[in-house]
Order: C-alpha cells, then sequence, then structure tokens
C-alpha cells in the first residue's frame, strides 16, 4: 500500500521535474495546431536563433544564480558590448578602423572587465549582488551611451577597403544550414554543462550556493569561484550584444534593456532555485525556449503585445509555483523510507 | 598650515567661479532621450538657437518619466530659468507640471507633442502626425502598386501602444489603406519603438505570412528593424516606409533599402519655440496662437538629398 | 518550599512525542511544571530539552499528547497563543532588540494603545518600570536595550514575560553567556519570581546551579523521561548517572595509548588565545597532541573551544600564537592552508557549516577533495566514486544509496559523512567539535570505535565535548577549558564526574547567591 503510493508519487515527480519540457511540447503543439508555418524548417531556424539570445544569457547567469549570487547588469554589458565593437569598426580609435576580429575580442574583453568588478564587489567589499549588479547596470549603460553621446552606431557591415568586413558573419551566417548564434547557443550550453557536472568548479558552485560557510570549511575558495561565475556570465552577456549588432548591421546603446528579466525568468523556468544550490543548466535552456516559442507564436498567432505580457507572466508565475510543489514532494519522497524503525542496509 | 593654504586657494578661485559666473537669462530646454536621434536633434536646434540668440542653455531628460519630469521642472523653476522648452512626457501627466512652471512665472513652450490643456503653455509647436501618416501611407500604397499590380498584404509594425503618437499614426495608416481594397493587412505587432524588437517579430511574422509583399512601421528605428529582418530572410522587393526621417532612414531610402518616412521638421519646430521664447520674453506677447500645427514632408528616393537630420535643406 | 507537596501544577505536559523527519526527538514525555518552584530539567545535548520547550512555548506542535494549563487543555498553534495563556520563555540567544528602548522591547508586538490607536508610552513606561522595580533593577525606560549589558538585557526579556502577566516562565541556558555577579544577581530575581508563584523550568548544565535552585527535577535521555525527583531525593550522583545512562566501564572500551612522551608532538600550539566578545581567556593557550593520541577538551557552552577549534582549522582568518605540524610552523590563514598542513575539521553545527543539504552523500563527501580526482580539469567520477564508496564502507554509513541527497540521512550517518569528508584529505590531524552532538546512543558508540581505529592507525585526534561521559570514554587525555582558558589537564583514567564538574564550573559566586 505504501509502495503504490511512493509510486505514484515518484511518477509525479518526475513529471514535475519534466515539466519544462512539458510545458514546451505543449506550446509547440498549440501553436503548430494554430499557425501552419509554425512547423516549417525555415521557422524552427529562426525561432531557434531567437531562442539563442535569450538562452545564451541565461545559461551564462546559471552559475551565478546557483552560487546563490543574481546578475542584473546582462542586458546593460550586451548593450555596450554591441556599442565598443560598433565604436572600433566604424569610428575606430584615434580614427584608426579595427577588424571585425579585434573588435569581437575587444568588446568581450570589456564585458569579462565589468564582470570582474561585479565579482569584485561582491566579493571583496561585501556589496550584496542584486545591488552590485543593479549599480553595474547602470554603470554599463551609461558607457554605452556614451560611446556615442547616445547615437546608433550604423553599417557595421563595413568596407572591403577599410578590412573592416566580416562583423556580419556572428550573427547572420549559417553552418550546415543552422545560423551560427544557434551553434554559439549550443557550444556554449554543452561546455556549461559539462562544467557544471564534471568539474571541480561545478560541484564548488552548486555547494556554495547550498551551503556557504560548510563550502568555506570545506577549502573551497569562494571568492574566486564567485568572480569566475560573474565573469561568465559577464562575457556570454557580451556575446549576445555583439549577435545582436550583428544582425542589425548598428548598435544601438539601448539594445538589452530589461534582457536580465528575461533570462532571469529563463532560469527560474528551469528550475533553478532563486536561492541558490539548485537547479541545473540544461533546464535554463528549455527555460529560454519556452520563453522564445511563447513569444514568436503569439507574434505568429497574432496575439496583441498587452496579452502577450500576461500571459508570458502567468506562465512564469505558475512555473515557480509548481517549482514549490515539487520541493514539498521530493523533500517527503526522500526523509520518509529512512525513519526510525526502518533498517537501512548498511553498504558493504 | 599647508591645509589652511588649500582651502584659501579653493575659497579664492570658488569667489572668483561667482563672480565669473554667466549673467545670461536661463532658458531650460527638457527633452525625452538623447539616445535617440529625434530628440537628440530637436534638443541640440534648440540649445544652439538659443545660444545664437544670447541665452545660457541647459539640457534635461526626463526618459519619457512624468515624475522625473516633475523634478526636472522643479529644478529649473528653483534656478531660475526665464523660459522652459518642453518636449513633454505625457498628454495628461505633464499638465500641472507646465502649470507649476507657469505659475513660478516661467514662459513655457511646448514642442513635438501636445498637452491635453490649452491657456497655459505659451505655445505649443508640434508636428502633424496624423498629416504625416496619411502621407506616407499614400506614399505606401502608391508603391505597393506600382510593384505589386493587383492584390497583396502587408504588415504593420506599431509603437509602444501606450503612446499617443503611436496611437495616433496607425489611424492616420489606416485612414489610407483601408480605403484600398486591394490591401490586406496580414499582421500588426507592437515592437515598442526597438529595432532589435522589430528585428525578430518582422522574421517571425515573415514565416507566418509569406505573403507579406510590404511593411508600415510607426517609425523609423522599427522600420529599420524590419529592413535587417527582410535582408536576413533573403528577400526583395518589399516595401518598408517608416516615419520620422532619421539619418538612418534618409540613407536608408538612398540605397533602395526603405521606400519613404515621413521627416517630422523638429529641428525647425524646436528653433520655432526657441525664437517665440525671445519675442515674449522680450515683448511679452508671442503674436502667434497658441496651437501651431507644423506639416510633416514625405521623404522618398527622388527627393532624399534634400533633407539633413530632422531639416530640409534651404 | 522544604514541604514540596504544597505547589499546585499549573502546566502539564501529558504524553507528548515528537518526530522529526527520521528522528524521534521525543517519546511520550510527562512533564509538570509548578507554581511558585523551579522545575529543572535536565539532560544531555540532544535530549530533547530544547524540543520540549519549543512545544510548551507554542513553536511547534506536539506529534501526539497534549498540553495542559491548571486542569484545561490548550490547543496552542503559536507563541502567540502560549503568550495568551500566559507562558514566556526567555531562549538562550537574548531576542532583545538593540536599536529600542527598554520600554519598547518589553511591550514590542504587544504595545499598550490608547483608544486613539496611539501608543502610549506613559502607560508603558510606568508598567516596565514596575515590572523592573519588582525584579529589583530599576534601569531608566528609556535606555536604548544596545547599551545594556548581557546580564540585563536578560532581565529585560524577563521584565517581558513579567509584564504580559506570565504564569510559567522558561528559561533556557540563562547563565550560559552571564559573568558570576550577573548570575548570581539573576538568582535573586528567580528567588523574587517564586515567591510571586510563576512556575519557573530551568534548562542548564551547570549541576552546582541546578542543585541551589531547583525544587523540581526531570532528566531527559534520548526523548524519554527517564528520571523524576524533589529536592529532597535529588544529588548529583543521581543526576549524573540518569543523564549518561548505564554506566559503562570506560577503561574496557578504550585501547591504553601507550605511545613515549618524548617524541615530537604531531600538533603544537603555543601562546593561543580565543578571546571574542563574550570570552576574555587566556593569552597563552599551549596544547600538544601526539601521533596515535585522543584529547579531548572538555567545557561548558561559551568557553571557546569552538573558537579554538575554528582557529585552528584557519576558519578564523588568523590563528593567533604558533602552530606547528610536525615541528613545523605553519602559517594559518585559511581553511585552505590548515588542509594543506594536515589540518582537518568536522564542525560543531553540522546543518549550518557541515553539509550542502542539495549535494548528494557522495558529492558531500568528496566535497573538500575534487582536485585530488581531476585530470585535465575533469572531475572523474569512476575514481570519485571508487573512493566515496571506501571511505562509506570504513565508517559504516548507513544508506540506500549515496546519490541520495545527505539528507535523508540520519544525524549519525550525517556526522560520519563529515568525518568522512576529512579523512577523504588524508589529514594527519582530525579535530571534531562536539563529534557526537544530536547523534542516538547507538551511533554514538559506533563514532567512538571509528575514532579509536582512526588514532591507532595514527592520526592525531583532537576533540571537544560538553558531555563528561564523553570525555571520558574517547579521550586518552583530556583537558578542561573554563572561560578561554585550560584550567586543568587530567589522564583518562583520573578524569572523574566530580573533578571534571569542579574544573570546567566557571568560578561562579554561587555559594554567595545561597
Amino acid at each position: 500500500m505504501n509502495d503504490t503510493r511512493s509510486i505514484s508519487a515518484s511518477t509525479l515527480l518526475l513529471l514535475l521535474k519534466l515539466r519544462a519540457v512539458l510545458v514546451l511540447v505543449a506550446l509547440i503543439i498549440v501553436f503548430a495546431l494554430l499557425s501552419p508555418s509554425f512547423l516549417t524548417a525555415n521557422n524552427l531556424s529562426i525561432l531557434a536563433k531567437h531562442v539563442s539570445i535569450t538562452a545564451i544569457l541565461a545559461v551564462g547567469m546559471t552559475f551565478v544564480i546557483l552560487s546563490g549570487g543574481i546578475d542584473l547588469s546582462v542586458g546593460s554589458i550586451a548593450g555596450l558590448a554591441g556599442m565598443v565593437a560598433g565604436g572600433m569598426l566604424t569610428v575606430g580609435i584615434h580614427g584608426h578602423l579595427s577588424g571585425a576580429f579585434v573588435s569581437i575580442c575587444a568588446a568581450l574583453a570589456v564585458s569579462l572587465l565589468v564582470g570582474v568588478l561585479n565579482g569584485l564587489l561582491v566579493t571583496q567589499f561585501g556589496v550584496a549582488p542584486f545591488i552590485a549588479t543593479l549599480g553595474t547596470l547602470y554603470i554599463a549603460r551609461g558607457a554605452a551611451l556614451l560611446l556615442s553621446q547616445g547615437r546608433t552606431f550604423p553599417d557595421l557591415a563595413g568596407t572591403p577597403e577599410g578590412g573592416s568586413t566580416g562583423f556580419t558573419a556572428l550573427g547572420q551566417s549559417f553552418f550546415l544550414h543552422v545560423p551560427l548564434p544557434v551553434w554559439l547557443m549550443l557550444v556554449i550550453t554543452a561546455a556549461t554543462v559539462l562544467i557544471a557536472a564534471r568539474t571541480p568548479f561545478g560541484r564548488h558552485v552548486y555547494a556554495i550556493g547550498g551551503n556557504e560557510r560548510a563550502a568555506r570549511l570545506a577549502g573551497i575558495r569562494i571568492d574566486r569561484v564567485k568572480v569566475w561565475t560573474y565573469c561568465f556570465s559577464a562575457v556570454c552577456a557580451g556575446l549576445v550584444g555583439l549577435i545582436i549588432a550583428s544582425q542589425l548591421e548598428s548598435a544601438h546603446p539601448a539594445t538589452g534593456e530589461s534582457f536580465e528579466l528575461n533570462a532571469i525568468a529563463a532560469v527560474v523556468l528551469g528550475g533553478t532555485s532563486l536561492m541558490g544550490g539548485r537547479g541545473s543548466v540544461g533546464g535554463s535552456l528549455i527555460g529560454a525556449c519556452v520563453i522564445g516559442v511563447l513569444a514568436d507564436g503569439l507574434v505568429m498567432v497574432g496575439v496583441s503585445e498587452f496579452w502577450q505580457m500576461v500571459i508570458k507572466g502567468v506562465v512564469i508565475v505558475l512555473a515557480v509555483t509548481v517549482d514549490q510543489f515539487q520541493a514539498r514532494i521530493q523533500s517527503r519522497l526522500t526523509a520518509a523510507p529512512l525513519s526510525r524503525g526502518d533498517t537501512p542496509r548498511v553498504l558493504a | 598650515m599647508t591645509f589652511l593654504r588649500m582651502t584659501a586657494c579653493v575659497a579664492l578661485v570658488a569667489i572668483c567661479g561667482c563672480h565669473a559666473r554667466d549673467t545670461r537669462p536661463l532658458i531650460a530646454i527638457i527633452v525625452p532621450a538623447e539616445d535617440n536621434p529625434y530628440f537628440k536633434a530637436e534638443a541640440d536646434a534648440a540649445a544652439a538657437r538659443a545660444a545664437q540668440l544670447g541665452y545660457r542653455t541647459r539640457v534635461d531628460v526626463h526618459g519619457d518619466d512624468a515624475y522625473r519630469q516633475d523634478n526636472l521642472v522643479d529644478a529649473a523653476i528653483a534656478s531660475d530659468a526665464k523660459a522652459l522648452i518642453l518636449d513633454n512626457a505625457g498628454t495628461d501627466a505633464s499638465i500641472s507640471a507646465v502649470r507649476r512652471a507657469s505659475r513660478a512665472g516661467i514662459a513655457v513652450f511646448l514642442m513635438d507633442r501636445q498637452i491635453n490643456a490649452r491657456g497655459i503653455a505659451k505655445a505649443q509647436i508640434v508636428s502633424d502626425n496624423d498629416q504625416g501618416a496619411r502621407l506616407v501611407a499614400g506614399e505606401f500604397d502608391r508603391a505597393m502598386h506600382a510593384t505589386y499590380p493587383g492584390k497583396s498584404s502587408y504588415a504593420e509594425l506599431i509603437g509602444r501602444e501606450s503612446d499617443t503618437n503611436a496611437q495616433v499614426r496607425t489611424t492616420g495608416f489606416h485612414a489610407v489603406l483601408d480605403k484600398d481594397p486591394a490591401l490586406t493587412l496580414a499582421a500588426a505587432q507592437s515592437a515598442n519603438w526597438s529595432q532589435s524588437e522589430a528585428f525578430s517579430k518582422t522574421e517571425t511574422i515573415l514565416q507566418a505570412h509569406s505573403d507579406i509583399r510590404g511593411i508600415i512601421a510607426g517609425n523609423d528605428t522599427m522600420a529599420l528593424g524590419a529592413v535587417a529582418a527582410v535582408k536576413s530572410a533573403g528577400l526583395h522587393g518589399i516595401v518598408i516606409v517608416g516615419f520620422d526621417g532619421s539619418p538612418d532612414a534618409i540613407a536608408a531610402i538612398k540605397s533602395g533599402e526603405m521606400d519613404a518616412t515621413s521627416l517630422q521638421p523638429a529641428v525647425l519646430i524646436s528653433r520655432m519655440a526657441v525664437d517665440e521664447a525671445d519675442v515674449f520674453l522680450r515683448r511679452g506677447f508671442t503674436g502667434k496662437p497658441e496651437i501651431q500645427i507644423i506639416p510633416c514632408d514625405l521623404v522618398t528616393r527622388l527627393n532624399a538629398g534634400q533633407f539633413i537630420n530632422f531639416e530640409k535643406r534651404q | 518550599m522544604s514541604d514540596a507537596v504544597q505547589h499546585c501544577v499549573v502546566l502539564e505536559a501529558r504524553g507528548v512525542s515528537k518526530r522529526y523527519d527520521s528522528t524521534l526527538a521525543l517519546d511520550r514525555v510527562d512533564f509538570q511544571v509548578r507554581a511558585g518552584a523551579v522545575n529543572v530539567l535536565i539532560g544531555e545535548n540532544g535530549a530533547g530539552k530544547s524540543t520540549l520547550m519549543r512545544l510548551l512555548a507554542g513553536v511547534e506542535l506536539p506529534n501526539t499528547g497534549d498540553i495542559w494549563m491548571s486542569g484545561r487543555r490548550l490547543d496552542m498553534r503559536s507563541p502567540r497563543d502560549a503568550a495568551a495563556a500566559g507562558i514566556a520563555i526567555v531562549h538562550q540567544e537574548l531576542a532583545v532588540m538593540d536599536n529600542l528602548d527598554i520600554a519598547e522591547n518589553i511591550f514590542a508586538g504587544r504595545e499598550l494603545v490608547r483608544s486613539s490607536a496611539l501608543v502610549d508610552r506613559r502607560a508603558e513606561e510606568s508598567r516596565g518600570a514596575a515590572a523592573l522595580l519588582a525584579l529589583g533593577k530599576p534601569i531608566p525606560m528609556r535606555t536604548l536595550a544596545g547599551t545594556l549589558s548581557l546580564g540585563n538585557r536578560q532581565v529585560i526579556e524577563i521584565a517581558r514575560a513579567l509584564a504580559g502577566n506570565a504564569r510559567v516562565l522558561i528559561l533556557d541556558e540563562p547563565t550560559s553567556a552571564l559573568s558570576a555577579t550577573e548570575a548570581t544577581a539573576l538568582f535573586h530575581v528567580i528567588a523574587s519570581l517564586k515567591a510571586r508563584g510563576v512556575g519557573i523550568v530551568y534548562i542548564s548544565h551547570r549541576l552546582n546551579e541546578l542543585l541551589l535552585l531547583g525544587d523540581y527535577f526531570t532528566v531527559l535521555r534520548d526523548g524519554r523521561v527517564v528520571g523524576d525527583g524533589t529536592r529532597d531525593n535529588v544529588d548529583r550522583t543521581w543526576i549524573v548517572e540518569r543523564m549518561s545512562g548505564r554506566r559503562i566501564d570506560a577503561n574496557q572500551t578504550r585501547a591504553a595509548n601507550t605511545s613515549s612522551g618524548n617524541e615530537i608532538p604531531l600538533l603544537e600550539v603555543r601562546g593561543a588565545n580565543v578571546k571574542t566578545e563574550s570570552v576574555s581567556g587566556s593569552d597563552d593557550l599551549n596544547l600538544a597532541v601526539r601521533k596515535g593520541e585522543i584529547v579531548g577538551i572538555y567545557g561548558l557552552l561559551g568557553a571557546g573551544r569552538t573558537e579554538f577549534l575554528e582557529g585552528l582549522a584557519g576558519a578564523r582568518r588568523e590563528m593567533p600564537g604558533e602552530v606547528r605540524v610536525d615541528g613545523a610552523r605553519i602559517a594559518l590563514h585559511s581553511v585552505s592552508d590548515a588542509l594543506k598542513a594536515g589540518i582537518a575539521l568536522v564542525p560543531e553545527d553540522r546543518q549550518r557549516d557541515g553539509l550542502v543539504p542539495d549535494l548528494s552523500i557522495r558529492e558531500n563527501i568528496s566535497l573538500a577533495s575534487l582536485s585530488g580526482f581531476s585530470r585535465a580539469g575533469f572531475v572523474r567520477r569512476r575514481d570519485e566514486s571508487a573512493r566515496v564508496h571506501e571511505l562509506a564502507e570504513q565508517l559504516h554509513i548507513a544508506a540506500r544509496d549515496l546519490e541520495l541527497p545527505v539528507t535523508s540521512l540520519s544525524g549519525g550517518n550525517q556526522q560520519k559523512a563529515l568525518l568522512a569528508r576529512c579523512l577523504m584529505r588524508d589529514p594527519k590531524i582530525l579535530l571534531l567539535d562536539e563529534p557526537t552532538r544530536g547523534v542516538d546512543v547507538g551511533a554514538k558508540a559506533e563514532i567512538y570505535r571509528v575514532l579509536r581505529s582512526l588514532a591507532a592507525s595514527g592520526l592525531a585526534i583532537l576533540f571537544t565535548t560538553s558531555e563528561i561521559e564523553e570525555a571520558q570514554l574517547l579521550a586518552d587525555r583530556i583537558l578542561v577549558m573554563t572561560q578561554g582558558a585550560f584550567t586543568a589537564e587530567f589522564s583518562a583514567a583520573n578524569a572523574t564526574d566530580e573533578v571534571l564538574f569542579a574544573a570546567a564550573s566557571p568560578r561562579t559566586t554561587v555559594e554567595s547567591a545561597a
């Protein structure tokens, strides 16, 4: 009797764990029924490209959130990175234009710098992550506006004479019929999954998020790990900014406004706890897919902007509510079998 | 000792600074944003004209936030500005701020956007959004027929839907386009004035409706996002029009990526506002009606060379 | 007072049981609180005292059993209900708000209000002052609580209980942070409360205090009541025997450590101190532990034991004094410094400082040694699992599956998992802070056996304990720490209950209060 109950409970738990995937599948089915062109190869390719923006941000931020922090600055970093690259490609430093590769590297380096700043503020100066990254959100946005005095850097396609072509490849080119941003998303996600599951760094991130005091007493260099998580998040954000600038062939300083909210929503939809310690990178990718499919599908079906917002909000709130439900069932399942009176098998 | 000397130096510098202070009358200029070419051109033109006429100027940005606008108006009152040139943060939300400034003896000149009250501001000089929208919609209609004889469908990108101008423009578009039985609206989406949002939404719309032959956008930024999306989809010959007449859009019209835009004479309007403020400060009246509506200019490939930075070359 | 019968029962727990996930914290406990008397509750750590207290104070609900007050069954669902019934509690960690003044503290949460819904300061001040006067502490009402001494803050909490017309007052380790004079003052307060007919529940580890103050005694062990007595038939031996249960002959279970005294000690500490805000302590803590030796530091709560061990483990940023491992001086700025030198600590508070609840048993055990299993930056799962299994087997960790969350283990097995984490670093010196806190009797014996075999294999082990029996059972040598200083040293054979108690009790002026 007890057995059947625990079996049904564990089935329920499995379904809850897979909820993001289930929601995703359900959304795809609904939109495929409502819009005949939804499941075409072309549309899926474009959908994946749109998802890659949120996904790269979300995957990048997953480590920060797993370690118990938050990164509000990613949207601004994306804007700043685009402006750095745009400025170097079109205006140049002292009139000397840079090539695409150099500009990209410089933009990523600037993003990394903001990440280091976030990390140091949190670890060395003890600023709460929410406040520290809120500060850098404004700093990076202001810096992006200052770079061009608020103007857009247009014509990032460059000219062959100037040696500045090639930047548009980042966002617009294809490899094996799949857009490059999608490959970037897949590579980054795969690498991050591997880091999370298989490296000491990944394990340390989970440990810090789960119990920071215990992690410190176990000899983990908490400060170092945290700084790296913010750096990783910032570089991913910078990459997103570059992809957008490359797709639009222009860099606008307001690019990326409120992207951080989409990224956090994706991470949370993917089942990662904002308290840290629990969650997964793969979940963040699925979460980003849910948000992307929802946004594109609603546009295809022709739902108005106002309703899109309401629906997105409902999905997020539902997901987090279900998350609490899952945690409760899980604790009941794992705690019950070892109560006093049971005789656990001694490993031998 | 050193400390005392340093303090003395600082005090001296401060006193000299006070003496050298600019005594010209102050004109405060408040615009929605400086990261937008339209508002930037507007603010720059106003500041330049005011300086030319012998005024001290200060440019502030309210970011479409009525509360921040309130604070900026208070700051203008506190610094004893003589006139306020304002591109306001909302037709209703701005009334109290304008009234407060007027009561404090500041002459308020509204440009670009009206408020829902008369007799408080000395002048409200705005471009004719409705006329501009009809103008560019007519050109859109003409271009669609010229390129695609017979029936064809189009998509519309709307600005932030809570924004008055977004509503006026879309109404103007439809006043023209809905009369043409050959044109069908396949999709209408808000892209919140944003280029990257217009890009991804256009990409999606083009997937859902492969028969789309034209895109009409509520501003140039969104139109340029649509241009990038059309390019990325490998499509040619899609008619794209925008609104505002930004330099980027005019460049796109010259290169054939966009077909037309409706240029708001921002520079002209802000110069008019400053000129009328100057007249008012010297004589006590402007000699013009409060509401002045300035028509927009249609920019197409044929006349694109005549326009530069929200201004028609003389 | 000599006639115990005249005290009537005001509050009573009848057959209450409380189960947390995997442990039965209280097992059908009966407990009576008599009015106008000091009702002493005694037991070792983990015996269930604090659980019983939480039930009486309405913080938690019992699984079975009821709580009765003056012949009426109480239905308490929150501490508010308990307060309304007249039950007040002063926790060991004082709940005084430093930023508020005395009157505000006394009436926090149940402010006196006039008809206008404004706080009635005047009424609060006069009633608060009356309560403090009754306690013999006429401190001005407008004094900020943050400026008061610890003893006076405690008085404020008691005054809060009095102003709420409490009929039962629970005091949890009230003297643990007090100086001798403050403790004496507290005893006077308790005497005056008794005279007013308040039933006092008094919880403490300090036997001489209990014997001095107590009228009724209840001993808890492993969640059961194992002794009930009145002042007339209770003495020190009675308490100690019931607290520790059956006496085990210490010498029988311990292999005598016979290593000679002239080899270099594996761990040597000179001139250290454990000064904190509440502990003044000596500047000259010296200690040496030889290879294969188990040294116990016995002391009461707040004696500075935890600070001393954390210092040795590099967890306090700086360890004052000189620390030598195998004769070589080491710097201790971080936990990794300590681990590199071969010092590993099993912390006192498993939940707070040890376990990562979201990780599996395996991941918790290997947490401190991941780089050892890594090749080219990746953890080799097979090596890791093999080593974890090996240790789990060696330490007899009872788990269905090492991939389950660590929270699924019982207290004793969680402790073993932390021990395994330390052992995985192959330490030379093992530090354990209260190694069997919250561990049941069977697992205790098991942990002792494991530690002894580790010592036999050449580790130096240093542990702290507040349980006399544990010190006697496990240690080859016992140091007594009192108020931040080592006050005595005994070999296991000489360490009787009496001498350990005497050495550990702070020089309280208990006698002067009598």
